[in-house]
């Protein structure tokens, strides 16, 4: 049994990043949810994480300045945000980030497959949610 | 009539070597064909001074000219034949090609030779006349211009005949004339002018030689008009029309004159013949710069050339530039301008690193232009326009060709070339004119500009439509992804958790509700259909009532409103729904802001023209970048991205400074970084007269609950 997969969700809104952590949670990522970029760095540097999933809209150190601070890291980065103009996606994309979400566009279930996805393309292989599970939310 | 003849051929051969040059200066083909041609007039000339009554010795000499203006002509035929102008797709093989162009050296060089032996006994021995018949006894130099003639033509002829069989469409049938006029020229003027005269002694047919070359002449000038040979066609065109009619009219012009002077010598029969003369030049020659003016504009009128007008063309690109608001119709008018201004077949604008970025990158490094660097190339020269004909041969000009650009403008600005304007051939097949050529690179760097703020323009728009929907969108996840959940895993959720899901839901509305009536009033105000209810109240009064409505927010927080008021008279003329929402927004800012239990002091102060609320808080300031943008729409979210703990729509400063506006005020900001901020209202006790423009009159004492002026903004 392979460890789950750990996912770091940085999201200052209280009622989506509560909304994000239990979905992953419930499909058997291993969530550690933070309120904003600076202790996300901490976060980081504390345990291991496949993936990060990173706002762009965040107090005192927005989104794309924390990329900035972890350039090595940026490819197992998706960005999760409701900004959608060209300038930004291609700066965010020289940056050489993973992946680009716009969150009012899906469903839980189709965020969790989007999720999916990313995670298959930091290590190669299908990974299946555990479903078994009910939580409350 | 061999005067004539010769006059004829000579005049053709003289004006086609003048057309041709000019036609194309720098193009081997073109010097080529016109030595060529003025090489035939000089042989049709002294040709025929060789045949006139001279004496015998000047007879010689001219024979020898005759020798020494012929000897190059197979020379620059062949150097026509190397750079016969082939279309831009061929494959011919360039090994002949560059074989017998290292090969030009020696026979130039061979050419020259023979054309000074030509004054020497080696070319001809004697010259004598016996029974009224010339006789020439050639020496061995002439012998190796025979054969020396014999080779170069052969290879010519060749050489065409291979872009005859190689090539295809407009190529052939021009190389097809070509070849066809060479055979018969080379035939008959060969043998009449030298088989004839050095082996068999015959001179009778002498003067057919250069008619000969009229017909090769003739038979390159139909290549060129109808078959496009050297693009000549219109230029060969217009010159003939002008020629004509410049002639006829100069006739008719000269007869009406003499007439008009025989009429004056009957009146004045003292007036001598010679004094009449010279009136008539003189009227002759003053009158005539006006009707060849005149004659220029009809036939060029005529072949649907108007003659470019750069201060007229500068005009209108300054019209357009002015006036781009959206990058496609920018682009649109350009490809207009361009088309009409310079009637070229097609223009293209290469922008930015991403669109066609092979062809802007070759363009780059062809022209040796550093893409990424902000300072462009090290030296601050700007970067010249690239124009196909003034290339030499070589990459660039071969990839102009493959492209079909003949003119290369570069769009800089700031030493950074942004993008690239290319123009394909003309219509009418002419080369780019140097006055042309000239304001292309006056109004490069302005087309450049233009391009860059609508471009900037375009994104900014985008970014605001996208910093809008994001506002728009947040609350909306929230929304969505609840309902959904409540809609479609009920087995997930406990029962007494719904309402807590729909409590959630239902407040996410809200906040989407305030960002849609703002965008309602910013739409409005932009589309300047706000209307103002203007009535003359009490400053004082509206902001104390404000304050009642704030209190509930700021007792949460333990933040004191502290409302000063330094005037008796704080009446003044506002729309008291509009002035409550700025000063409604100017105080929750200052609330949000603020630390707990700390104060926030209201002033309202001013003079008998002006009023101002002043509100003031202890929070934790505003940087002046930040102040910068603060009044723009979502102007401190578009700086930095940053969430503020608390934001509003950030669009309420923007619309609250709107608002002060329409009533002729403003609102203005002091502020440091940890010293807090203060912002001030200012509104004019009465607003200027034009924005009472279509009221009723307002008296002084208006009870608000009388009919009200509603007006439209001024500007």
């Amino acid at each position: 049994m392979h460890r789950p997969h750990s996912i770091l969700l940085i999201e200052d809104d209280h009622l989506l990043g509560r909304l994000y952590s239990h979905l992953l949670q419930e499909s058997g990522y291993q969530v550690r949810w933070v309120t904003s970029a600076r202790t996300a760095l901490k976060a980081l540097a504390g345990e291991d994480t496949d993936l990060i999933l990173l706002d762009v809209m965040l107090p005192e150190m927005s989104g794309v300045e924390f990329i900035e601070r972890i350039p090595g890291r940026a490819s197992q980065t998706v960005m999760l945000t409701n900004l959608d103009h060209a300038r930004l996606k291609e700066e965010l994309r020289s940056k050489g980030i993973l992946g680009y979400i716009i969150k009012s566009d899906h469903t839980p279930d189709s965020f969790l497959g989007a999720i999916a996805e990313m995670i298959a393309k930091t290590d190669g292989q299908l990974v299946r949610p555990n479903r078994q599970s009910s939580v409350s939310l | 009539m061999t005067l004539l003849l010769t006059f004829l051929t000579a005049a053709a051969c003289l004006t086609m070597a003048i057309l041709v040059y000019s036609r194309n200066p720098h193009h081997p083909a073109h010097q080529s064909i016109s030595m060529f041609s003025f090489l035939l007039a000089a042989w049709a000339v002294s040709n025929w001074l060789s045949l006139q009554d001279f004496s015998l010795e000047q007879r010689f000499f001219w024979i020898r000219v005759v020798m020494m203006v012929t000897i190059p002509i197979p020379w620059f035929f062949l150097r026509f034949a190397l750079h016969f102008p082939i279309s831009k797709a061929s494959k011919l093989s360039q090994t002949w090609h560059q074989k017998i162009k290292k090969l030009m050296l020696v026979f130039g060089t061979w050419t020259v030779l023979l054309m000074l032996l030509s004054f020497t006994p080696l070319m001809f021995r004697r010259y004598w006349f016996e029974g009224g018949q010339p006789h020439l006894e050639v020496g061995i130099a002439a012998k190796a211009y025979g054969l020396t003639f014999l080779v170069l033509s052969t290879l010519s002829t060749w050489l065409i005949f291979r872009t005859y069989k190689l090539q295809q469409g407009l190529a052939r049938l021009q190389s097809a004339y070509v070849l066809f006029g060479i055979a018969v020229a080379v035939l008959i003027g060969f043998s009449t002018n030298f088989l004839l005269v050095t082996l068999f002694q015959r001179f009778e047919f002498v003067a057919i030689g250069p008619l000969s070359s009229l017909f090769l002449l003739g038979c390159i000038s139909y290549a060129m008009l109808k078959h496009r040979l050297l693009d000549l066609r219109l230029a060969v065109l217009r010159c003939t029309a002008y020629v004509v009619t410049l002639g006829v009219i100069t006739v008719l012009y000269s007869f009406a004159l003499s007439d008009m002077f025989h009429q004056l010598q009957g009146y004045l029969p003292a007036l001598s013949e010679r004094t009449a003369m010279a009136v008539g030049m003189i009227g002759a020659v003053l009158s005539f710069p006006f009707l060849n003016t005149f004659i220029q504009r009809l036939t060029q009128r005529a072949f649907y050339k108007t003659a470019f007008q750069p201060d007229r063309a500068h005009q209108i690109l300054a019209g357009i530039t002015v006036r781009g608001v959206s990058l496609k119709g920018l682009l649109q008018e350009l490809d207009n301008f361009f088309c009409t201004q310079l009637g070229v077949r097609w223009t293209g604008i290469l922008i930015g690193k991403d669109s066609h970025s092979e062809l802007v990158t070759t363009l780059h490094a062809l022209t040796k232009i550093s893409f990424s660097t902000q300072e462009g190339s090290s030296d601050s020269a700007p970067v010249q326009l690239i124009v196909y004909d003034e290339l030499p041969e070589g990459e660039v000009k071969s990839f102009l060709r493959s492209q079909d650009i003949m003119v290369a403008i570069p769009l800089q600005v700031h030493h950074v070339v942004n993008g690239w304007i290319c123009l394909g051939a003309k219509h009418s097949g002419d080369a780019f004119s140097a006055e042309e050529l000239h304001f292309c690179m006056v109004a490069a760097p302005q087309i450049a500009l233009a391009l860059q703020h609508v471009d900037q323009l375009d994104q900014m728009k985008d970014e605001f439509v996208s910093i809008a929907s994001h506002e728009l969108r947040t609350p909306m996840t929230a929304i969505r992804s609840y309902l959904w959940l409540c809609l479609f895993k009920p087995s997930l959720i406990l029962p007494d958790t719904v309402r807590e899901h729909l409590q959630v839901a239902y407040t996410a509305t809200e906040r989407l509700l305030e960002l849609v009536r703002d965008l309602l009033t910013l739409s409005q105000l932009e589309a300047h259909r706000l209307p103002l209810r203007l009535n003359r109240l009490s400053l004082a009064e509206i902001t104390q009532r404000v304050i009642n409505e704030i209190e509930p927010l700021a007792s949460g927080k333990q933040v004191r409103l502290r409302l000063h008021v330094a005037l008796a008279d704080t009446f003044c003329i506002f729309d008291s729904n509009k002035i409550t929402e700025v000063l409604h927004n100017l105080m929750s800012n200052a609330v949000k802001f603020s630390p707990k239990d700390s104060t926030i002091t209201v002033t309202v102060g001013g003079n008998h023209e002006q009023l101002s609320v002043a509100v003031q808080d202890n929070g934790p300031g505003i940087s002046t970048q930040d102040q910068a943008q603060l009044f723009q729409k979502f102007g401190v979210i578009q700086n930095s991205y940053r969430r503020s703990p608390e934001s509003g729509t950030g669009l309420g400063l923007y619309i609250a400074q709107q608002l002060a506006k329409l009533h002729g005020g403003q609102i203005s900001i002091s502020s440091q970084p940890g010293k807090g901020a203060t912002f001030i209202l200012q509104l004019p006790r009465q607003p200027a007269p034009q924005l009472l423009r279509g009221t009723k009159a307002l008296s002084s004492s208006f009870p608000s609950t009388y009919a009200q002026a509603s007006l439209h903004s001024a500007y």
